[in-house]
């Protein structure tokens, strides 16, 4: 198992460099640079050709690449163009809510969409089955943005149950627990919001799985043994339904944490979701670059993670 | 002797799309104490679905409408589901099935499907329970039978997956035990192994066998009395010597003259002309009338009843009146 899981950590290097390579590649084909924002009438063009010659970017995207590549395994990310901010210094201080919203998601996901999925299975075809059908489709169908939106009217506007934005009371200067209670009360609706769609998905899931494996035969073993129901849902089909929703599990890391960067917009959640796309529109290679380095990393987390629960989980993998 | 199992004038039938079928009509057996009792028949017949409706894990479609099935005296039709877990499946009838590579939970240790069931109806300890599980699997002659514990069913050989599926069924000394063509999946040698011990485990732990097949050897081998199912009614019930050396239905001769035999060279084997008629599509009067070479008018208009003879009961007009024609 050990020999197993670092064969996959030195498989996933050349992985990282990879996708690190094309994703630079592909920066540089779109058009514009940097310096386009800096452009106004009152700078000539040879001033600007000189300052792009000294930043580096009239080199082959190949010497920029390799530029990068090496202060990044130094541990120096850069710094912006416009503003001249240190980079990594910007990305650690929005990571860290980013990833408390991703993680709250992700967990919401799993703990909501598995016992509806369990329940659905169980009670086929029944109003209950019906209610939570209607409500996974919605759930994929009605985009992230306009659910927000609804919900911040629904719950902020008319309820006023939850803020509409944001993640701490700015003006109530909490400390401690206090603190915590604010965050997390601020949490609930973007969590919910960017969940969502991933409640649908495994929920789904894990009904049309459990109702397979309630069709096996060691189900009917089981039965035929007299074992309490409990017994035969949760120990003997739920533990052999759930080996495939693990593929989810990891493919859903990635996935939050893009779905993030709306979300983010739309509840003012201070993470890397505004800086994201600012970057993008801004050219700065170096941001995107490593948002995409952690983006690429989580992805390879995602799919590691999922190989090792199925591991854990199925003894015929483990071999 | 005294019957564990009686089954009275049972019928199941099922609800589908096209309309309701019936799978089995008014069927009656009783099975003895300490007996193996074998019931034959070709796909589609009934028989998996007689044992099933026993053990009411009939598909959700599945309907008893008439019948009782009586288990020491209680009719245990009556139960409710939570009655059936509780006081009847698993340590008063087992049941044992056909396909040894799927009836096992992958995911479970072998000790973990032996003692659960145990631990749920006999409320015992898990230690004990463990010890219990190395006896029976010591009991159904499987080698190092402490490593066997701690491995999945992945890493076990049919024969031996069969064996535990056996130990599971037995674990709790249940009175009765049903076997699904337990052997049908297996290749010959092994089940040869398989037969020898469930009759041995049949003789050590009072225990009576309700025997599901179509193999006819297999009967021979291991049954005390035979019944023989044509869709989904039985057509003879008599003791196992008696039948082997004079089948009296029509199709009990047929499948018999059907049975390969070691001694003597044919070119041609005999079989049955014709093939079963589908669920939907049953022929008035007897059911066997579109393939019987006995037939007669009255056939075609009435089923027969099952008339006694001397050694059991016959469904053919053949033997209204004892045989005695």
């Amino acid at each position: 198992m050990r020999k197993y899981i670092a064969r996959r950590l030195l498989e996933s290097i050349p992985v990282i460099i990879g996708i690190t390579i094309l994703s630079f590649a592909i920066m540089q084909l779109a058009p514009g640079d940097p310096l386009a924002s800096f452009i106004n009438p009152n700078i000539s063009m040879e001033d600007i050709e000189a300052s792009r010659e000294a930043m580096g970017l009239n080199d082959p995207w190949y010497v920029q690449y390799f530029n990068w590549i090496t202060e990044v395994l130094k541990g120096n990310f850069g710094y912006t163009y416009n503003g001249n901010h240190e980079i990594k210094q910007l990305i650690m201080d929005r990571l860290p809510n980013t990833i408390i919203l991703t993680l709250t998601s992700f967990i919401f996901s799993f703990a909501v969409g598995v016992p509806i999925g369990v329940a659905s299975a169980v009670k086929k075809n029944t109003a209950f089955d019906y209610t939570f059908t209607i409500f996974a489709l919605v759930g994929v169908a009605v985009p992230s943005f306009f659910f927000g939106l609804l919900m911040v009217y629904l719950f902020a506007l008319k309820l006023g149950i939850f803020p509409s934005g944001g993640m701490i009371n700015m003006r109530a200067g909490y400390t401690g627990l206090v603190y915590i209670q604010d965050v997390i009360h601020h949490l609930v609706l973007p969590a919910f919001v960017l969940s969502l769609s991933n409640i649908a998905t495994v929920s789904r899931f894990t009904r049309s799985n459990m109702l397979d494996v309630l069709k096996e035969d060691y189900i009917r073993t089981a039965r035929a043994k007299g074992l309490r129901n409990k017994l035969i849902v949760y120990k003997h089909a739920l533990r052999n339904a759930l080996i495939p929703v693990i593929t989810i599990f990891g493919l859903s890391i990635p996935f939050l944490f893009s779905g993030a960067y709306i979300t983010e917009s739309i509840f003012n959640w201070p993470g890397m979701g505004q800086l994201g796309i600012q970057s993008i529109a801004d050219r700065e290679y170096g941001v995107i670059m490593a948002l995409n380095l952690i983006t690429a990393t989580l992805v390879l987390v995602g799919n590691l993670m999922s190989d090792i629960l199925y591991a854990l989980t199925d003894p015929r993998i483990r071999g | 002797m005294s019957v564990v199992l009686k089954v009275e004038d049972l019928s199941v039938e099922f609800k589908t799309e096209r309309g309701i079928f019936k799978a089995v009509e008014n069927i009656s057996f009783e099975l003895e104490e300490k007996k193996t009792l074998a019931i034959v028949g070709e796909s589609g017949s009934g028989k998996s679905v007689t044992a099933l409706a026993i053990m009411r894990l009939l598909a959700q479609n599945g309907k008893i409408p008439s019948g009782k099935v009586i288990f020491k005296g209680n009719d245990i039709l009556k139960y409710s589901n939570k009655d059936m877990q509780r006081k009847i499946l698993g340590q008063e009838i087992s049941m044992i099935f056909q396909e040894p590579m799927t009836s096992l939970n992958p995911i479970l240790k072998i000790k973990e499907q032996l003692m659960e069931g145990l631990i749920q109806h006999k409320n015992i300890s898990k230690a004990k329970a463990y010890e219990a599980a190395l006896e029976i699997l010591t009991k159904v002659g499987i080698p190092s039978p402490k490593e066997r514990l701690e491995q999945f069913p992945h890493q076990l050989s049919g024969g031996m997956r069969q064996r535990v599926m056996i130990a599971m069924g037995l674990i709790c000394e249940p009175s009765v035990m049903i076997a699904d063509e337990p052997t049908t999946a297996l290749d010959v040698s092994i089940e040869a192994q398989i037969l020898k011990l469930i009759e041995e485990l049949k003789e050590n732990m009072n225990t009576s066998i309700l025997f599901i097949t179509h193999d006819l050897n297999v009967v021979y081998d291991i049954a005390d009395d035979v019944i023989v199912m044509y869709c989904g009614q039985i057509i003879e019930k008599r003791d196992v010597d008696s039948i082997f050396e004079n089948p009296l239905h029509p199709y009990t001769k047929g499948l018999l003259g059907a049975m390969p035999k070691i001694n003597e060279e044919v070119e041609i084997l005999p079989t049955i002309e014709g093939t079963v008629p589908p669920i939907n599509n049953r022929p008035k009067g007897c059911y066997f009338n579109t393939r019987c070479n006995c037939v007669m008018p009255i056939c075609k208009e009435n089923s027969p009843k099952l008339y006694k003879v001397d050694t059991g009961e016959v469904k053919c007009f053949l033997y209204e009146n004892g045989g005695n024609i």
